[in-house]
């Protein structure tokens, strides 16, 4: 489905916002991605910014969570992401309610809940993560009550057009959802009256709750199209299925892990490569050590044959046989499958890179990838990659 | 492989839970095939779901069925992942408290590589002592690498049955304790043909698809001679907890599509909804559950204030939206139905939806005044 996926990038003047599509044959429903940008954060609006993700999960003002999940015309209901230096923000409709999609959107920026329900529920889910890969890739959650007025002094600091850019996906004539975000109502908040001093600070996370430690390594990979073709084909390589370098090496040599994988993780202005394994034996800084270099020999030895391999395995994806190969949208979730992932993708290149990438797209460009930029990839990620240690506690 | 029913034949269902054509056949050896033609061009998914009947976990055993799984997937002999690979495919794995599965999806120009897939994880099982080590370390690094959770939802399973055998990943200490003749003997009756359903969906005509799952079935082992009989299990009552500042909550239903138990399922999906949570929902065919996970907050009490009509609203579209998500892509359909043809033959998702629109108001009180009682308790 999405190797026919056509890209169109466009640019809307009313409010600043750059909104592109990604037009997707015989899809049933259309998603709307909004990325916005929290560069530039102190700690205690970072920690606020978290929990004003938590109520767009919660429904707006106008799009209340009770209406939004009773309506018809919804697919997925709003879910949040918080990376390093973004927030993605994203929900699906049905293909024949674009219009409501693009103002529930709209809406969910602009009129955002801030009751007690809703930052009660932000308060309980941005404090901590739901799953340990959130952990794993986050580099800290706050400590620290957060309320109602610093949730709103963010949102009207942060929530601003220029920050700002969305992607929709799905089968639809060219421009509708453009014009449909343009006809959505945009209530833009006033900026704050004075600046408010927001005292959270990162929790450094020390340790994780369980047996299993976590280590993690990351480099930065792509900043681009091509490169971020090489770094999903050396992530594939790396850690993505059974004949995968850490399969091989962490599960079946050293019966060290069940779970590891390598994945592409964006960031405010590109992409890393990163590498993760949980594992309750123990962990020090010396076994990461040994492991990478294990790891390093067995990429030394990739051939043409290998590459062919991952070529066929990112094709499959591609194809839709399977979800959205290694790119992640944040530490809690990987892309996705269909228009979901489209628009995130989309979304997440164009604030990014300032081009609209479709997997389809990326594919293409993979094409044109050598064993060399992938083994040169990967080593340079083994090599100079930031290792983290989590242990378990 | 000769035919006595061809029941549902061809059905067509109603929007927006998919419209294609389907053909669900019983064989005389007891298993079924299940083939849906899918508008998802070039592209189809085979797979195996091996009903847990006969073969159920009990305290003594838990999680032995998920160690099956593991070394079954190997193949026997062990070339299945790299053979898949090479082709840019891939098989996946699962254990469920009702049964197991193995899928591949695949391009149709594929299907004798995955076929031949199929015989080698069907026609026997190899396995050694070192192989059960390796497989029941890797088996509690699973475990201990589960989300937060998962792992909320693991307790309360055991909190809710009393034992680890209600959750199918199991224990590893039980684990441990498998010797390959038993292991041998579980294969031998978990994929026997009268257990086990072969789901075809995808791009592909009903005789093509019925053709390939034949051949999977003849794959796997005949059946015993006496006929396989779910254990009983002990009777199971709402339970809660709260761990990590999130209550996790257990409520059982015994018959799938007795109105009181779809009332029940779907306020579970309204009430994780409303207050922000997660459900862990696996049909079943008997003594079935539906877990909730919810942060403890004012939205979470809050929403125990609504009417039992609106919760079960915002339910029900919960759970076509999740039926849709599951029916969504051939794997995940061919498993959804699948597994629901593995409970109970006449079980699929439009009576799921259709038996959850027509729930009388005194069924949906009685079924949310349930939940008041476990939430408030």
């Amino acid at each position: 489905m999405s190797i026919l996926a056509t890209v169109v990038a466009l640019v809307s003047t009313p409010a600043d916002i750059k909104i592109s599509e990604v037009l997707m044959p015989r899809s049933d429903s259309t998603a709307f991605a909004a990325v916005l940008s929290t560069q530039g954060a102190t700690d205690g609006e970072l920690a606020a910014l978290n929990a004003l993700a938590r109520t767009w999960e919660q429904g707006s003002r106008v799009y209340t969570r009770l209406a939004t999940a009773s309506a018809a015309g919804v697919v997925s209901l709003p879910k949040a992401e918080v990376g390093d230096g973004y927030i993605l923000l994203r929900l699906e409709v049905r293909k024949s309610a674009v219009a409501t999609g693009a103002q529930m959107l709209a809406s969910l920026l602009t009129e955002p809940a801030l009751d007690d329900d809703a930052v009660g529920i932000a308060q309980a889910t941005s404090n901590s993560p739901a799953d340990v890969q959130a952990l794993a890739w986050s580099s800290g959650w706050f400590r620290g009550a957060i309320t109602a007025k610093e949730i709103e002094y963010a949102w009207r600091k942060f929530v601003r057009p220029e920050r700002i850019t969305v992607c929709a996906a799905g089968e639809m004539p060219l421009y509708t959802a453009e014009a449909a975000l343009k006809q959505a109502t945009w209530t833009w908040p006033a900026l704050p009256e004075r600046r408010l001093f927001l005292r959270h600070t990162r929790d450094k996370v020390d340790g994780v709750d369980g047996e299993a430690s976590i280590w993690t390594l990351q480099h930065p990979a792509a900043t681009n199209g091509k490169s971020l073709a090489v770094a999903g084909l050396t992530a594939c390589l790396l850690g993505i299925g059974k004949e995968s370098a850490m399969f091989k090496v962490l599960r079946t040599d050293l019966a060290y892990s069940y779970r590891q994988e390598a994945l592409a993780m964006p960031t405010a202005k590109g992409w890393n490569l990163g590498l993760v394994a949980y594992s309750t034996q123990k962990t020090s800084a010396e076994v990461v050590t040994k492991q990478r270099s294990l790891l390093a020999e067995r990429v030394r030895a990739w051939t043409e044959l290998d590459l062919t391999r991952v070529r066929r395995q990112w094709s499959s994806h591609a194809d839709g046989i399977f979800p959205f190969g290694p790119f992640w949208s944040s530490g809690e979730s990987s892309l996705g499958n269909g228009p979901w992932a489209e628009a995130g993708l989309g979304a997440l290149t164009q604030a990014q890179f300032g081009a609209t990438l479709s997997q389809a797209k990326l594919l293409q460009m993979a094409d044109n990838v050598t064993l060399d930029e992938v083994k040169q990839m990967a080593l340079a990620t083994l090599d100079q990659g930031q290792v983290r240690l989590i242990p378990a506690r | 492989m000769s035919l006595i029913s061809a029941s549902l034949a061809l059905l067509t269902a109603a929007n927006p839970v998919a419209d294609s054509p389907r053909l669900h056949k019983i064989l005389i050896g007891g298993g079924s095939v299940f083939v849906e033609k899918m508008a998802t061009p070039g592209i189809v998914s085979v797979q195996v779901i091996a009903s847990a009947r006969g073969t159920q976990d009990t305290p003594k055993t838990a999680g032995t069925r998920h160690l099956l799984e593991h070394l079954v997937a190997l193949g026997r002999n062990g070339t299945v992942d790299a053979t898949l690979e090479r082709e840019g495919l891939y098989l996946s794995a699962s254990t469920n408290r009702e049964s197991s599965r193995y899928e591949v999806t695949f391009r149709r120009s594929q299907v004798e590589v995955v076929l031949k897939a199929f015989d080698e994880l069907l026609s026997g099982l190899r396995v050694s002592e070192d192989d059960i080590k390796r497989e029941a370390r890797l088996i509690k690094e699973e475990i201990a690498a589960m989300s937060a959770r998962r792992r909320r939802f693991m307790n309360l399973s055991e909190l809710f049955a009393g034992n680890r055998a209600f959750d199918p990943l199991g224990d590893p200490m039980m684990i441990a304790q498998a010797t390959p003749d038993k292991l041998k003997k579980l294969f031998e009756t978990h994929f026997c043909q009268a257990n086990i359903v072969v789901a075809v969906s995808g791009d592909l005509s009903i005789e093509e698809g019925v053709n390939w799952a034949e051949r999977v079935v003849a794959c796997s082992p005949t059946s015993p001679a006496t006929a396989l009989e779910w254990a009983p299990f002990p009777a199971l009552t709402p339970t809660k907890s709260l761990t990590d500042d999130h209550w996790s909550l257990a409520m059982p239903y015994d018959d799938l599509m007795a109105p009181g138990s779809l009332a029940t399922i779907i306020q579970g999906f309204g009430l994780a909804v409303l207050a922000g949570g997660e459900v862990s929902f696996s049909p079943a065919g008997r003594q079935g559950a539906i877990l909730v996970d919810v942060p403890n907050t004012e939205a979470y009490r809050s929403s125990l204030n609504q009417s039992a009509d609106a919760v079960t609203g915002v339910g029900y579209r919960a759970l076509r939206r999740w039926i849709e998500a599951e029916t969504s892509t051939p794997a995940r359909s061919g498993a959804l139905r699948g597994r629901l043809i593995s409970a109970q033959p006449y079980f699929t998702p439009e009576k799921l939806v259709e038996g959850s629109a027509t729930i009388a108001p005194q069924v949906r009180a009685k079924a949310w005044a349930g939940w008041h009682n476990l939430c408030r308790s």
